[in-house]
């Protein structure tokens, strides 16, 4: 039992870990908080949706085209809504309040778009779990996880790897020294909300095929914010850290306390976090940004 | 390191106001090419403001700014590096967090030929494009005597290797003009006398055509063939130190009316 509930856990928290790392990264680069994240995700979610029952692609290929669709909404939304904010050089609260109206409009066009009811997914994942002893792995969450491994790591490589990483790196610490550098530092901005939005959309199809699609699914950026914070806002591997432990820490106060109690629990532990170690879980490595 | 020697490097009437204020009037400055010419003046006297609108930080006004009869007049920041303008700030601006060799690897960027989808598709050109930046990072790093520190974090340095490090990332792009803003800042004499013949050495290897803002004087004296003195946003005079030094304007600007009648 307990180690099943570990298990559940982990699965939860590979996509809060997925939207953490998607907000921090924006956040450690661009030195902003992006609100409208929440909003990729459900777009994510909803472009996997009409995808599915347009075509009945299987798991894989819908997965390509909600992270694709998704990173293009995202570099769409930078350029239209944040670029043109960032270049006239004003405070990133106007970006803030910018990102907010984003996310409203975001979830009134779906609105508009799906109507405002509950949809589900059709079934793209087998029922036949993968092992049922010594625990019970289901299908989905075995794939899930795969792809949030595989994710992550791709991330990381991108990151630690390649010239891109390099620039986006070079950018979070100084974007001026950066462009001397002969760094577009506009486009490295652009691959960064590419890389964020395609996290989100996976994270959104996920979300969907598990749960259900829903215009306010958005909401669950909360649980985004709580897990960066949980492993230190602003860093990647904390990030994957923070989402982690909040996936577990739920699922045992929900197993072994109460469903409606785990929320307050949670967000009690993010105040207690916050008052006592603001800088998170890998709070050290705050300083190694992105 | 071989690039084009001694690249023809001037700008013509360059303008800048920011609201009312004036920072540059009408400045033109032509730089020694293959030598080392001097920027000179006061603080607020508008030099750093020259090399801004040089690298594209700022848009200017008016005025034209031509390296090789190339015309860079208000492009982009990257644009402008990539074309052969390299520089380092005043205040330092490392990438703090990363390692030495990364540091001087970002400068090679543009030359690296490979996008994020062979990266990630992990095909054999981004291993031999990565070891040519490694191998030009470290021959960067080597000019400019770092070679031991290269896997140090660019925080954990002491202000004189930093400042050294921005050089070697500045070299690195293999840029045909090198703009130095107040090199010297903060160093001790010791470390102002290491970076002198470090940047006389730079300029005698590479044929590197140098342009330097600084205040102090032995630096000047001993590396620039030219020096332009700055007030007020304007060029007072311009010639080698010794005529610039005994030029009535530049005697008033610093010594006040009536110094030069003395």
């Amino acid at each position: 039992m307990f180690w099943q509930q570990v298990f559940n856990g982990l699965s939860a928290g590979g996509i809060y870990a997925l939207i953490a790392v998607g907000f921090s990264l924006i956040y450690s680069i661009m030195r902003y908080i992006n609100l409208a994240h929440g909003s990729l995700i459900m777009i994510g979610a909803y472009i996997g949706y009409a995808v599915v029952t347009a075509t009945n692609f299987p798991l894989i290929p819908a997965l390509l085209a909600a992270a694709a669709g998704t990173a293009i909404v995202s570099v769409i939304v930078e350029r239209l809504a944040f670029r043109p904010i960032r270049v006239r050089g004003v405070s990133t609260l106007y970006i803030l309040v910018s990102s907010m109206v984003v996310s409203i409009l975001l979830q009134n066009l779906v609105m508009v778009i799906f109507g405002p009811s509950f949809r589900t997914l059709p079934q793209l994942v087998s029922d036949v779990p993968v092992v049922t002893h010594p625990i019970n792995i289901a299908r989905l969450d075995f794939y899930m996880m795969i792809v949030v491994v595989l994710s992550l790591v791709s991330l990381n490589f991108v990151l630690y790897r390649t010239k891109a990483g390099r620039a986006m790196r070079a950018v979070s610490f100084n974007p001026k020294a950066a462009a001397l550098m002969g760094v577009n530092t506009d486009r490295v901005v652009s691959l960064a909300f590419a890389l964020a939005g395609a996290l989100a959309g996976i994270a959104g199809i996920f979300l969907g095929i598990k749960y259900s699609v829903y215009p306010q699914l958005g909401e669950l950026i909360l649980k985004g914010f709580v897990a960066s914070v949980f492993g230190g806002l602003g860093s990647v591997a904390g990030a994957v850290v923070g989402g982690l432990a909040l996936g577990v820490i739920e699922v045992f106060l929900i197993a072994y306390g109460s469903s409606s109690f785990s929320p307050v629990m949670i967000y009690a532990l993010l105040v207690l976090i916050l008052l006592l170690r603001p800088r998170g879980i890998l709070g050290r490595i705050v300083e190694d940004k992105v | 390191m071989s690039q084009a020697t001694g690249a023809r490097f001037e700008f013509h009437n360059l303008t800048k106001a920011f609201g009312g204020l004036v920072a540059v009037n009408d400045v033109t400055v032509e730089a020694v090419a293959g030598g080392i010419t001097g920027i000179i003046g006061s603080n607020g006297a508008g030099k750093s403001t020259v090399f801004n609108l040089i690298s594209g930080f700022y848009k200017p006004d008016a005025g034209q700014v031509l390296l090789e009869g190339q015309d860079l007049t208000g492009r982009q920041p990257h644009e402008i590096a990539a074309a052969g303008v390299g520089r380092t700030f005043q205040n330092i601006r490392l990438f703090q967090g990363m390692s030495v060799l990364d540091n001087v690897r970002t400068a090679l960027h543009r030359s690296l030929d490979y996008n994020v989808f062979h990266a990630l598709l992990r095909l054999p050109k981004i291993r031999s494009e990565e070891k040519r930046a490694e191998e030009a990072a470290l021959e960067a790093l080597e000019l400019v005597g770092m070679l031991e520190a290269k896997e140090l974090t660019g925080s954990s340095l002491p202000y004189g290797l930093q400042r050294r490090l921005e050089i070697a990332r500045a070299l690195a792009m293999k840029p045909k003009i090198l703009l130095l803003d107040e090199p010297a800042a903060g160093l001790n004499p010791g470390e102002v006398a290491d970076l002198v013949n470090l940047i006389r050495s730079i300029n005698a290897k590479l044929g590197l055509t140098i342009l330097v803002i600084e205040h102090h004087m032995d630096l000047v004296a001993s590396l620039c063939q030219k020096v332009f003195a700055m007030n007020f946003g304007q060029v007072i005079a311009g010639g080698t130190l010794a005529e610039v030094q005994n030029d009535p304007a530049v005697l008033e600007a610093y010594l006040g009316k009536g110094a030069s009648h003395a």
